[in-house]
């Protein structure tokens, strides 16, 4: 169980003047449960390689499969949930119930059937039932974010596509979105996550994907990316700052993300070298 | 150069977006805001060019009151504004035609409208999508046409509210340092992010919530405070890192190391 994706090409405005190439021979696979990172620089193709695994954009060579159905297929609309980069646009229903019931109900869910999806929906994000009859324009930007994230989740999709979902977030609306992006993994859903913000989620993740003007420029976990001696990938500011100390002689090891970890290493190598003065 | 006296805003009836604020920006200052989602930045923002007006106060840039109808149009020659949402803000067909709208409005002649459309569509890197229609660019890209188009104005205050959300690290880095150059040259900055690391040399960082400002004062003070965090801000990792450094007495807590490269300098003077 798994997407797969095979020399995938593709460029919008064919045969015109403004022929641009967004995404050239790309290959990965993601296994069914992973929590991925995609990243790259602005215009490298980000959105367009989410667009296709869901089936929005179809390639012009290569194929995209899911789970081994073509990712054209009708029943891969429901299969893949895709959050957009602005959720603002994915919100249109007078209330946010409404809002999140939209696409279970579009394809024929009624009555408790319906209402179990807008549950299931509504404890993930945990989304309080007491907003559910208000317009979602008037949340916050961070609930009209999970609510967005709800109506994408009420059609109980297996692999969740997100762009950038903490762009605009403040840091608490951003950690509520992590909080809930691993919950969602542990209910056993795929998490597939464009970012600018790798360091903030590199240790969430499993797979970390770069991309580069169109191609892959790296594929691997987050340890493979902070060792990787590509020098275009951007390192978080902790993980730059314990390599330099180690280049300038200090006794840490560089594949450290959180501040308590470089706390501990910085303390512990600087009594070894007090330790050492001693003798 | 832009005073606020008293200033109270709402969108909806006494729900106050803003509460009687009053601050004094200086020319040539650069002025960093934070603050939670709805705490009002975006509000003060609008009314420091006049898309919205005081219910209460009043607004005053470069002597213009934002009340008087006159004045808007002067504030506008003088103030850019790059927002949260790019979308919002296009009107060309392309993105050249786009670029070149403000300086068009300008009166300026035909030779210096080109000039300054390639001029700030390299500066960003887009001079290549120059052509193309601004619709069909990916959000980063989007953020850098709507940079470029205020960069043409040259104004004298550019207010940007979020404008780097959708950048890549490097390319933010780009953007920051672009308005460093402006700052340097004496166009007076006003920063809205939620990225702290982008306002550690800001002359003044404000802290808002609840449509007040809740700090006001040199941002590595700022940050050394002890409950600074109360406010629904982060510390950047690093500056998180410093301050316990600090506090568990590993580094001097002398001058609170607030970039990688002042912590890098601290910490090598104890090897
Ligand atoms: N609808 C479209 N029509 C024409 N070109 C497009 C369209 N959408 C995107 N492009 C172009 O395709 C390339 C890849 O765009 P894409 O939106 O996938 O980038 P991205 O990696 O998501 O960037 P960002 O980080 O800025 O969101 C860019 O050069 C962009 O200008
Ligand atoms: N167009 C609008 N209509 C109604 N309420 C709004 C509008 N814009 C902002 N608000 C409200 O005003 C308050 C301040 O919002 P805003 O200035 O956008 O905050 P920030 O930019 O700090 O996130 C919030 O409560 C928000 O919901
Ligand atoms: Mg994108
Ligand atoms: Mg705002």
């Amino acid at each position: 169980m798994s997407i797969n994706v095979k020399d995938l090409s593709f460029c919008y405005n064919r045969g015109t003047s403004l022929q641009r190439d967004a995404l050239v021979n790309v290959s990965f696979s993601i296994d069914k449960g992973e929590f991925v990172l995609i990243g790259g620089e602005v215009g490298c193709g980000k959105t367009t390689l989410l667009r296709h695994m869901n089936g929005l954009l179809r390639p012009h060579s290569g194929s995209v499969t899911v789970d081994g159905l073509d990712a054209g297929n009708k029943k891969i609309r429901s299969k893949v949930g895709l959050l957009l980069q602005h959720p603002q646009k994915q919100l249109f229903a007078k209330t946010v119930y409404e809002d999140i019931a939209f696409a279970p109900s579009n394809i024929g869910f009624k009555d408790n059937e319906l209402k179990d999806h807008v549950r299931y929906a509504m404890d993930l994000t945990g989304i309080d039932g007491s907003i559910s009859s208000v317009s979602p324009f008037s949340l916050s930007g961070g609930e009209m974010r999970l609510v967005a994230l709800a109506g994408v989740m009420a059609m109980k999709p297996e692999y969740l596509l997100l762009d950038e979902p903490t762009s605009g977030l403040d840091p608490e609306n951003r950690s509520m979105m992590l909080k809930t992006l691993k919950e969602l993994q542990a209910s056993g859903v795929t998490i597939i996550i464009v970012s600018h913000q790798i360091s903030e989620m590199i240790s969430f993740a499993e797979k970390i994907m770069m991309l580069n003007s169109g191609s892959i420029d790296f594929i691997g976990t987050p340890k493979e990316y902070i060792f990787s001696t590509s020098s275009s990938l951007q390192l978080p500011d902790i993980t730059s700052l314990m390599k330099d100390l180690k280049t300038a002689g200090m006794d840490v090891s560089e594949d450290v993300f959180s501040v308590d970890d470089a706390l501990l290493q910085i303390k512990k190598a600087l009594l070894n070298v007090d330790g050492k003065r001693n003798e | 150069m832009i005073q606020l006296n008293n200033v109270s805003y709402c969108y909806n009836e006494n729900d106050y977006a803003l509460d009687s604020v009053s601050l004094e920006i200086k020319k040539g200052e650069f002025i960093g805001i934070a603050g939670r989602n709805g705490s009002g930045k975006s509000t003060l923002i609008r009314l420091i060019n006049g898309l919205l007006l005081p219910l209460q106060g009043n607004v005053n840039v470069m002597g213009m009151d934002t009340m008087d109808n006159d004045s808007i149009i002067g504030i506008r020659k003088i103030a850019g504004m790059v927002f949260q949402d790019p979308q919002s803000q296009f009107i060309g067909m392309t993105v050249g035609e786009d670029v070149a709208f403000g300086p068009e409005n300008l009166g300026l002649s035909h030779e210096d409208i080109c000039g300054r459309v390639d001029t700030s569509l390299k500066a960003v890197g887009m001079y290549i999508y120059k052509d193309h229609t601004p619709r069909a660019l990916s959000g980063g890209q989007k953020q850098k046409v709507a940079l470029a188009s205020i960069l043409a104005m040259e104004p004298e205050l550019i207010l940007f509210d979020e404008a780097t959300s959708m950048l890549d690290p490097v390319a933010s880095e780009e953007v920051l340092k672009l308005i460093k150059q402006l700052h340097n040259k004496g166009v007076t900055i006003v920063y809205v992010t939620h990225r702290l690391e982008e306002l550690i040399f800001a002359d003044r960082l404000i802290i808002m919530d609840k449509g007040r400002i809740i700090h006001d004062d040199n941002p590595r003070k700022l940050l050394n405070e002890e409950n600074i965090l109360d406010s629904g801000i982060y510390l950047p990792p690093i500056i998180e890192l410093s301050r316990r450094l600090c506090s568990e007495q590993v580094i001097e807590p002398i001058r609170l190391p607030i970039s990688r490269e002042e912590l890098m300098e601290a910490l090598c003077q104890l090897m």
